[in-house]
């Protein structure tokens, strides 16, 4: 196809409005008029060169006219005027095509949060915690050989529980935990879903010396990391003074 | 450093100043009475913070046991680090005067500070192994096998003195697996308990787990 086009001082393309954002690449070409009417744009100009011609033909149902003197308008694949052009008000493109700023992008938010929980497990895991109380720890510690104490660490609540960690651990009867980065899972069950302990510390937000212990219920106690004490006969004789 | 502040620094600091106890004429200088007793009561003070380290009731001490332990200690210490004594002066200041080995109590008290024994005749070796002061050790440590636990080469002991003992006698089946000594496994209630403490798990004392492998594949 060949634009007659080309060969003319005036042209005017007609096409529909629902694509106006072409409109928006030829918006700093100098001398363009526009004009919205009945659902068409209109757009005219003086001169067409070969690169104009080119993005005017990539509007979609775009009609290309030569513009006569008389106002007739003759489609550049035809030779006889098929119609006039419209009388406006014509606007320069530059004015009638406003500019917007592209909306702003925030960060996505989280309507949902995925929740932590403990859910069981079929995984075996190495048992390196014990939960047990004050009178069972202090009767194994005072009567244990010293190489068994000195792998373990322990800590004692108010309530006469005692948490100890380190292995081998002993026989004794109680809660068994596998304790990882600071968390202290029961034995049997898992987080879910599974982030890792670096994860879950942040999502419980743990500070570093910071320790957690989860019931079976999936909820959880924070002991400070200074709360244990090297295990010896010694510590627990004097513990249980206190 | 007196005999005071030598008991205060071995117990607290594990490390020691000591100065020569020979006078010009070569003759050993004993402790004034208010040394001796002012070292008996700061060791007494010492041994009630070590006690509750140990398993069950320790036996009384024993001032005899407490004070001579203490003072074969600094002297051989002394000894150590001043090399000019002549051995006989050596023998006689170590070798005499030996409270007899009765009780647990005694062993005990000795044991105090003679517990350091061990590292004792470590050093002495790597100054001479001919060195007299080796030979006076290593007859210490005979005569005291519950504070000599991984002395090498020191042959059978006599551990009959405190062995019904259980506070003693589980401090002695615990320095035995922490030294590592195959050697005092020979007493059956020792092998027992040496046993019962390592279990199942030998990695706890690899040494002693294979040396007790093999005494079982013997038995």
């Amino acid at each position: 196809m060949t634009m007659h086009a080309n060969h003319t001082s005036n042209w005017a393309v007609c096409f529909p409005a629902a694509y106006a954002e072409y409109l928006g690449q030829l918006r700093l070409v100098p001398g363009l008029k526009v004009l919205v009417q009945d659902g068409l744009i209109w757009l005219r100009g003086h001169a067409l060169d070969q690169e104009l011609g080119l993005t005017l033909r990539k509007i979609p149902d775009s009609v290309t006219y030569s513009v006569h003197t008389s106002g007739k308008l003759t489609r550049d694949d035809e030779t006889v005027p098929s119609a006039e052009i419209p009388e406006g008000p014509w606007q320069l493109l530059w004015d009638w095509h406003e500019l917007k700023l592209p909306r702003a992008g925030f960060a996505a938010r989280l309507d949902q949060p995925v929740v932590l929980r403990l859910v069981r497990s079929s995984l075996t895991t190495p048992i390196n915690a014990l939960r047990t109380t004050w009178k069972i720890w202090q009767q194994y510690v005072i009567s244990a050989p010293q190489i068994r104490i000195d792998r373990f660490a322990f800590a004692m609540s108010e309530r006469s529980e005692v948490l100890v960690r380190g292995t081998p651990l002993p026989p004794l009867p109680g809660r068994s935990y596998f304790e990882s980065n600071g968390l202290f899972l029961p034995v049997g069950w898992r987080l879910d879903p599974d982030v890792g302990t670096a994860v879950a510390r942040q999502v419980m937000k743990l500070d570093p010396e910071t320790l957690a212990i989860f019931s079976d219920e999936g909820t959880f106690e924070r002991i400070p990391q200074s709360s244990f004490v090297r295990a010896s006969r010694a510590a627990v004789r004097a513990s249980h003074e206190r | 450093m007196t005999i005071v502040k030598f008991v205060e620094s071995l117990i607290f600091d594990g490390r020691v100043r000591v100065s020569t106890i020979v006078d010009a004429k070569g003759k050993i200088q004993s402790p004034s009475p208010a040394e001796i007793a002012e070292t008996l009561t700061r060791l007494r003070r010492y041994e009630e913070l070590y006690r509750p380290e140990l398993l069950g009731n320790p036996p009384g001490l024993l001032d005899d046991g407490l004070y001579w332990g203490a003072l074969m200690t600094y002297r051989a210490c002394s000894f150590l680090a001043h090399r000019d004594v002549d051995s006989k002066t050596i023998v006689d200041s170590l070798q005499k005067t030996v409270p007899p080995v009765v009780s647990p109590a005694v062993c005990y008290s000795v044991d105090f500070t003679c517990r350091f024994l061990p590292d004792l005749i470590r050093l002495a070796k790597a100054v001479s192994v001919e060195d007299p002061l080796v030979g006076c050790l290593l007859t210490l440590a005979r005569q005291w096998p519950l504070s000599s636990v991984g002395v090498p080469d020191l042959g059978g002991v006599d551990i009959s003195a405190f062995v019904r003992d259980d506070c003693l006698l589980a401090l002695y089946v615990d320095r035995v697996i922490a030294s590592g000594d195959a050697s005092r496994l020979d007493h059956p209630l020792v092998l027992s308990r040496v046993r019962t403490a390592i279990g199942l798990h030998s990695e706890l004392a690899p040494g002693l787990a294979q040396v007790l492998a093999s005494i079982s594949e013997s038995e």
